[in-house]
């Protein structure tokens, strides 16, 4: 018999955030990971934002943002993404970054998920804009 | 052997296909994969297949 299960991904995981920028691209050193929030650099200097994960502006060049880009975790649990949609192109908090994002932490989140519950990923496949994972528990 | 495949969508939804559902540690896998994921859809799909027994070979004599 096999089942079908759909979920939406919501950024509860500050580790998977972590994991999902390093396979956008960013390095270990250039993310930031605090345990209390702290704060953010915008165009002008120090700004009043906080975040417990940050990438700094200078890291950001790509993107062409002024500001740095942070990870808040709120009281309800889920994350809170702080940066620009200004930026030269507002290409940061934009939909394609998000987008990206969602996808990546998905794939961090099941990995740990899977994993913990005694499974192997046997492959991941990126394909057509998807990402295709396959597990297997080879003692059950 | 337990075996899942998962595909997560360019906007970060994803779908779990539990192959096997009946296996010591597959009950529950996908409900705790799509919990931790952080929210199971209202409408979930189900799809089951049944093996049905072909009926045995009968022999036509001319």
């Amino acid at each position: 018999m096999s089942a079908f299960t759909t979920a939406s991904t919501v950024l509860t995981d500050l580790s998977c955030v972590k994991k999902a920028l390093m396979q956008m691209g960013w390095t270990e050193s250039q993310i930031e990971v605090h345990d209390k929030p702290v704060k953010l650099n915008g165009y002008h200097g120090s700004e009043s934002r906080t975040a417990q994960v940050v990438i700094r502006k200078q890291h950001l060049g790509g993107y062409g943002a002024y500001n740095d880009l942070g990870f808040l975790k709120q009281a309800d649990g889920t994350i809170q993404v702080i940066g620009e949609n200004a930026g030269k192109h507002g290409r940061i908090t934009g939909n394609k970054f998000q987008e990206t994002l969602g996808q990546e932490y998905a794939l961090a989140k099941i990995t740990d998920e899977v994993e913990a519950a005694g499974y192997f990923i046997d492959k991941v496949e990126r394909r057509d804009g998807k990402i295709y994972v396959s597990a297997d528990n080879p003692y059950s | 052997m337990a075996k899942l495949q998962i595909v997560i969508s360019g906007r970060g939804d994803v779908t779990i296909e539990n192959e096997d559902t009946t296996g010591p540690g597959c009950t529950g896998i996908a409900d705790k994969l799509a919990a931790a994921l952080g929210k199971k859809n209202e409408q979930e799909l189900k799809q089951e297949y049944y093996e049905i027994p072909l009926p045995d070979l009968i022999e036509v004599g001319e």
